[in-house]
């Protein structure tokens, strides 16, 4: 692979990849050092004369590179985020969900799309916890202030709604949700 | 090679579609922008690549003569390359890593966390603080200001003013610096000068119009604009949009303004700052003049490595082509 290929793969697939990262559980600064060190191995690896790779087959290479590389910055730290058995079977499902779900139309768009229809039809009363908190970038410790609320409840509302918009971007995409109903 | 696993028909664990959906909004709402890490990887290749040229040079099956010739001058190489790096890790405070952003003074992190690439700092009308990014770039934010780091280190630093006032000193030769602001950006390698968001009234129309001021106190400032470049040296100030004449402009205010403004598609790089929507025809910018721009028709969109999502953006457009583009914020509501 050329210097010039290798450039346009990280502007292809480095958003994705982050992207990924970030829903695995790795922070910002992890998240950025992995993306360095996954797209150095593809540009050693014989195996990623990856010009020849169609796109989707390329990122499924460059997702599971990465999370190996997470698994083993978690080792090395021995800080993992759950106990490691759970985490074997979570990254599993994660790549199932991520490449099943997240990317059914092949990048993600539908994905968000749909999500953003979601955001628009919350009610009000869900909505400005998503705006204080994601928007505005409140603690729970201010939006209890501001809503009359524990922290602990600001939780779990943050919860049920991320829920809500869950089940309803499934039910936009026809696929099997992920959530169950709200009682 | 990691095999991809897709498994349609199995419902996912409810417990990472919401970290999927958390991951998401923080992207759509939020300032978790994916970072543009391209020159850093690049420049790691780069490094790698000069050190694998010289292990081979030294250990390659050549003759014992060229050997002989090969073996000393790989050593000097190696050991001029190890030098230069030593140089360079001195000159940043010498611990051999680039120097985390630092800084000081009344603010708060938009979010909380640290002062980083991609947090945004807010000074409120009796607040003032001061940064510093890669060691060399020191960034006095006003009260009543609003600002964003948006530069990856290596020793090039950015920063999106989105109101208020920002005055900058940077220390010659050590590395690029940029103020971005939704109007322009102010390029340098080694000055002082202040950038100011501010809105005023139009005389023209008699609406409020957001206008952005660079004003040069040391050295030289490359303004770039939508339509083009203009170096301003130390006394010059100019005003964008202008205020005695409507966008674009035909001259800035600095005494060396010498604004000749090309088509787009002749200009090698050209930024827009603005809302990136999604139209029929494809990805379209919109800069805050209202000024719009495709920036990725529909069928590029297949092609090309970026993928836009609704929001605000920093877009570089080389040769009339789009080259990169930078995710600086959501959708206004």
């Amino acid at each position: 692979m050329t210097s010039g290929e290798l450039e346009e793969m990280i502007h292809t697939h480095q958003s994705e990849i982050y992207r990924y990262l970030r829903y695995l559980g790795a922070d910002r600064t992890v998240a950025e050092d992995i993306i360095q060190e996954t797209f150095l191995a593809a540009f050693k690896s014989k195996e990623a004369t990856l010009a020849e790779f169609e796109l989707s087959r390329r990122a499924a290479w460059l997702r599971g590179t990465a999370r190996n590389q997470l698994l083993a910055h978690w080792r090395r730290r021995r800080q993992y985020p759950t106990d490691p058995a759970t985490l074997v079977q979570q990254m599993d499902d994660s790549e199932i969900l991520w490449s099943s779900h997240f990317l059914r139309d092949g990048d993600g768009f539908d994905y968000v799309d749909a999500l953003r229809e979601c955001l628009d039809k919350l009610p009000e009363h869900q909505r400005k916890p998503i705006d204080l908190f994601y928007t505005q970038g409140k603690s729970r410790q201010e939006m209890a202030g501001l809503l009359q609320m524990t922290e602990d409840g600001i939780k779990s509302l943050l919860r049920r709604i991320r829920k809500v918009l869950g089940l309803c971007v499934s039910k936009k995409l026809n696929i099997a949700p992920a959530v169950s109903p709200e009682p | 090679m990691p095999a991809p696993r897709t498994q349609p028909d199995r419902a996912p664990d409810p417990q990472l579609h919401e970290r999927l959906i958390d991951q998401l909004l923080h992207e759509e709402l939020g300032s978790d922008v994916p970072p543009d890490l391209t020159d850093r990887i690049m420049m790691q290749v780069r490094g790698r690549q000069a050190v694998a040229t010289s292990s081979r040079r030294i250990g390659g099956g050549v003759s014992a003569g060229w050997r002989a010739w090969w073996l000393p001058a790989s050593l000097a190489a190696v050991i001029t390359i190890a030098v230069g790096l030593w140089i360079r890790s001195y000159s940043t405070g010498g611990s051999g890593n680039y120097p985390t952003a630092v800084a000081q003074g009344k603010f708060t992190v938009v979010g909380g966390g640290d002062v980083k690439p991609g947090a945004t700092l807010v000074t409120a009308p009796q607040q003032e603080a001061q940064i510093t990014l890669g060691g060399y770039a020191t960034v006095r934010i006003a009260p009543d200001s609003r600002l964003k780091i948006i530069g990856g280190g290596d020793f090039k630093e950015a920063v999106f003013l989105e109101a208020g006032e920002a005055v900058s000193q940077v220390e010659r030769k050590r590395g690029e610096f940029a103020v971005v602001t939704e109007h322009l950006k102010a390029a340098v390698t080694g000055t002082k000068f202040s950038v100011k968001v501010a809105q005023d009234l139009d005389a023209k129309t008699g609406q409020q119009i957001r206008r952005t001021t660079v004003k040069v106190l040391e050295g030289t400032v490359d303004v770039i604009l939508p339509g083009g470049t203009v170096p301003l040296k130390a006394g010059g100030t100019m005003t964008y949009p202008d205020p005695a004449s409507p966008p674009p402009p035909t001259a800035g205010a600095g005494p060396t303004s010498q604004a000749s403004f090309e088509p787009v598609s002749q200009i090698g790089e050209v930024h827009l700052i603005g809302i990136v929507s999604e139209t029929p025809q494809g990805f379209v910018l919109t800069e805050r003049s209202g000024r719009q721009t495709l920036v990725q028709s529909r069928a590029d969109r297949e092609t090309s490595g970026i993928k836009f999502l609704t929001g605000e953006y920093v877009v570089i457009l080389r040769d009339g082509k789009l080259a990169r583009a930078m995710r600086v914020g959501a959708a206004p509501e």
